[in-house]
């Protein structure tokens, strides 16, 4: 019986297969090709392309659930979209249109953010998550009620009050984290002439 | 009755006059330069014949460091405006600071964290020079000599003013830091809208590890700005590449809130260098 492969290889037929994989026959001379048909593949096989930003999204969109457990559902919100738009960037398809720029551009902002918070935790993707959806002391807004609303920047402060609360003391006096030790800033920040 | 002091003579910081004085520095001797040479025997018998031919001094001189004098004309006073009213014209002893004013290839910038410093737009200082002590008594006759300068502009005295304390407390990091905080000042810069205007400064400091927490505090005067300077920080951070290290606090303090323990265990961000360029100051006190 004849596959729709050999059909296709018969006609001289470049396919695409599910996956984006692209298949074109390669034809020899007649009898050569009726000789080594049966022990060889003459099919050439060309990987799915994917554009770079394309692969980036698929990781960044990978780590990011790694690092907070996120469901896709979880996911899709944050990045103010679908659920199948963030499962088809976890599986590395999707066309680039304005809309999934925007989505991808949103996707780089929370990964940058997250990605600090998780080495803040100790790369707990426990504490990631728990330092993103709990609420600050004295403040009404959880981190991921910030990133929701695309805001980055007070989703990083308010995930700092979580796990790194500043150190006042009753007066509301701020001391330094660490000490420095005199004569180690050897280099100058600001060399100029 | 109290005589008058060089302050009531005329006499200010950045006064500059032009009068041949001695500059005067301390460098090592020809022989202590070239070890690699004074171990050679030949090399030693010839030092030793040319020693005994020179003078005391000279041999001296090639033994270590060597005071080293050279004449210059034209000056600038750094000390104080307080030294010079402490100071009575009589006194005798070189208490007076002065700089040695230069003009040929000035630098293009004013230079408030340079190492050269436009006093006026001919007339510049170089830190790396030497520099003379002046008796009080002496500056007060090369000024009855009417070699008394002019006081510096207003803005410009205060630029010198700024300068001098800065070359002895300039933004320095460990060296192994060097590369996270130069990220973290060119943030700063170029985000340098809508906060810099109402940050007095911004502090660094640096956790042991590798690559690090650190944290960045801004001083602020009004705290009715710290919601908007602290979501500042947060994109200062956000743009600081990830693998150099991670803020792990973001804040914003009036001066009345930042102890001293804050600020001697911190570095400074510098944000003097956004304001002060080729226009001037902007904002830097």
């Amino acid at each position: 019986m004849t596959t729709l492969a050999e059909t296709l290889y018969d006609a001289g037929v470049t396919s695409v297969a599910d996956d984006g994989t692209v298949i074109h026959p390669i034809r020899l001379p007649s009898p050569a090709q009726e000789l080594l048909r049966s022990y060889f593949d003459f099919w050439v096989r060309l990987a799915p392309w994917r554009s770079s930003s394309l692969l980036d999204a698929q990781r960044q969109a990978s780590e990011l659930q790694s690092w907070t457990d996120w469901s896709d559902r979880t996911l899709a919100q944050v990045l103010g979209t679908t659920h199948p738009t963030v499962r088809a960037l976890l599986q590395g398809r999707g066309a680039t249109t304005s809309r999934t720029a925007t989505v991808r551009a949103r996707l780089r902002e929370v990964h940058e953010l997250v990605a600090r918070i998780h080495a803040l935790t100790g790369s707990s993707a426990a504490v990631t998550a728990r330092a993103l959806s709990e609420l600050p002391p004295g403040s009404d807004r959880r981190p991921l009620d910030y990133l929701r609303a695309g805001d980055v920047r007070h989703a990083y402060l308010a995930a700092l009050d979580i796990v790194r609360p500043a150190p006042r003391d009753t007066n509301g006096l701020l001391s330094a984290d660490w000490p420095v030790r005199a004569g180690e800033a050897s280099v100058e920040l600001i060399d100029e002439e | 009755m109290q005589e008058p002091s060089l302050y009531s003579a005329g006499w200010r910081q950045g006064s500059m006059f032009e009068y041949g004085l001695a500059l005067n520095g301390v460098v090592l001797g020809m022989a202590a330069q070239q070890p690699s040479l004074t171990r050679r025997g030949r090399f030693r018998a010839v030092r030793t014949a040319v020693a005994r031919s020179l003078r005391r001094d000279q041999l001296e001189a090639e033994q270590g460091p060597v005071p080293r004098s050279s004449a210059h004309g034209f000056w600038v006073v750094s000390s104080q405006d307080c030294t010079l009213e402490q100071t009575d014209i009589g006194e005798s002893e070189p208490v007076i600071e002065l700089r040695p004013v230069f003009t040929e290839n000035p630098p293009t910038e004013w230079g408030i964290r340079a190492r050269r410093f436009l006093l006026d737009q001919d007339h510049y200082v170089d830190d790396y020079a030497p520099r003379t002590s002046i008796a009080p008594a002496a500056l007060n006759y090369i000024g009855e000599q009417g070699h008394l300068g002019a006081p510096l502009p207003s803005e410009r005295a205060l630029a010198f003013k700024t300068w001098l304390g800065f070359r002895y407390d300039r933004p320095a990091v460990p060296r192994d830091r060097v590369e996270l905080a130069k990220h973290i000042a060119e943030a700063v810069r170029a985000l340098r809208q809508p906060a810099v205007p109402v940050v007095r400064d911004v502090l660094m400091q640096f956790g042991p590890e590798d690559p690090p927490e650190y944290a960045l505090v801004a001083v602020i005067l009004d705290s009715a700005d710290k919601p908007l300077v602290r979501s500042w920080l947060a994109d200062v951070a956000l743009r600081v590449p990830r693998h150099l290290g991670t803020a792990s606090r973001l804040e914003a303090v009036t001066t009345s809130e930042a102890t001293l323990h804050l600020v001697e265990n911190s570095y400074g961000a510098d944000v003097s260098q956004i304001t002060w360029r080729r226009t001037g100051p902007r904002g830097a006190h």
